[in-house]
């Protein structure tokens, strides 16, 4: 995810909902903003003097600041997972599309399930580039053949997210294809092809 | 190499001043008034929306104030002025001495009562409002389901307990919710202005002196005692 842009959009939000909040509408007044709210309400309870009945005013403004932080950035965050692992699940259905059943053969060679895997790659990380919020895998160039793409994808950066959980889809396909045995001994080649300097 | 995983140091230091410049505003304003983010100024809404267009703008501007100002002093040992019975340590806890505040509560009452219509007959009507403000403070607080019956108010309360409190106060209850909390606050509000005026004689009684129960008269259309409260239920006969 882009962190930068991420932390932007969420500070841009807390500060428009805190608005909403403390404007003349009296939003902060309806039953469904304290249950949205009730953790910045416990925080303020929690910082507040013992004494009184209700808040004081700087801990319960702490407690709505501190909650919308946690509130957006974990709900923008998970819409980032949610919308990464569903361009991953997407590239992963096309497995299984008719023409790719020869790619995904244990007996095919380690070279051309490079190739299929760095297409899926290409395709999912071009339209991570498309999405505002996605951050681009960190030194990949898309202007290269598929095969050399997945090459620099394993070798590089293998523990990346989009990249790792793609493998997992093509993981998947294997084995479905091939069985446990299969596939993994195929991933083995494919790795090993991939860790070979060409 | 600077990728979207990173963040930069600049970006860093702008979020500390935002929040910095956003801390410290709020940190500066003092506990005093009710009206503040996510919680309603419920006393003063009760009154506006009782006694609008029966008072002068101004005498309920006092009025309202009068709230505020009452919830400055929330000492255990001042916990009549809210209705509710001070826990003074944890010696104090078995036994919190409810009578006494219920006592004390109706002699403040009787007190504000009188010198808001000695000031009144004086032509005084700032010093009315504040006396009948406070009374109305007591009145109010005795129908919310935090205090009424005099509950325990505890300074050094768990913090579940605070929670609870706060969260049962936090804005004006829906027309017959929890056993009629808004009808009886609205109609305290009416009851004490009637007070104030004389349209209403003043009370032997405003509390039942077991349970501590603000005993509204019949003709304000609430039904006295709790159905389900259960620290209600000790002056249940």
């Amino acid at each position: 995810m882009n962190r930068g842009r991420l932390t932007g959009l969420v500070l841009l939000w807390s500060a428009l909902a805190l608005a909403l909040l403390a404007s003349p509408l009296a939003l902060d007044q309806t039953r469904l903003a304290g249950l949205l709210y009730f953790p910045a309400i416990m925080i303020g309870v929690l910082l507040s003097p013992r004494h009184g009945h209700v808040p004081a005013v700087g801990p319960i403004w702490i407690g709505a600041i501190v909650w919308s932080l946690v509130y957006w950035s974990g709900g923008l965050a998970g819409y980032v997972l949610l919308l990464e692992a569903m361009l991953v699940r997407a590239q992963g259905r096309r497995l299984y599309e008719g023409g790719r059943e020869a790619a995904v053969a244990d007996d095919a060679s380690p070279r051309s399930h490079l190739a299929c895997f760095g297409e899926l790659l290409l395709e999912l990380e071009r339209r991570r580039r498309r999405h505002w919020l996605l951050a681009a895998i960190p030194g990949l160039s898309l202007d290269q053949p598929a095969e050399s793409l997945a090459r620099q994808a394993l070798r590089q950066v293998p523990r990346h997210r989009a990249v790792g959980s793609l493998l997992v889809e093509f993981e998947q396909a294997l084995v479905a294809r091939n069985g446990e045995q299969g596939a993994s001994a195929a991933l083995t080649r494919m790795h090993a092809e991939a860790a070979r300097r060409v | 190499m600077r990728t979207g995983f990173q963040i930069g140091q600049r970006t860093v230091c702008r979020i500390a001043l935002l929040l910095l410049g956003l801390g410290v505003p709020v940190l500066a304003v003092p506990w005093s008034s009710q009206s503040r983010l996510l919680f309603e100024p419920v006393h003063q809404n009760a009154i506006t929306r009782t006694l609008r267009g029966v008072l002068p703008e101004a005498q309920l501007q006092t009025l309202r104030a009068a709230q505020s100002a009452a919830d400055h002093d929330e000492r255990a040992e001042d916990a009549q002025l809210h209705a509710m019975a001070g826990v003074m340590g944890p010696a104090d806890r078995p036994n919190h001495r409810q009578r006494d505040f219920i006592a004390r509560a109706e002699q403040t009452l009787a007190a504000l009562f009188a010198e808001a219509g000695a000031a009144r007959r004086q032509g005084n009507p700032t010093t009315a409002m504040a006396r009948l403000g406070a009374a109305l403070h007591l009145l109010t607080d005795a129908t919310s389901p935090a205090h009424r019956c005099f509950q325990p108010w505890d300074a050094d309360a768990a913090f579940g307990d605070r929670l609870a409190h706060v969260w049962a106060e936090r804005i004006t209850p829906a027309h017959g919710g929890n056993d009629g909390d808004r009808e009886r606050l609205d109609a305290a509000v009416r009851w004490a202005y009637d007070l104030y005026t004389g349209d209403q004689p003043l009370p032997d009684r405003f509390f039942e002196p077991l349970s501590g129960d603000l005993q509204i008269p019949a003709g304000y259309g609430v039904q006295n005692g709790h159905r389900t409260l259960a620290v209600c239920q000790r002056g249940s006969p």
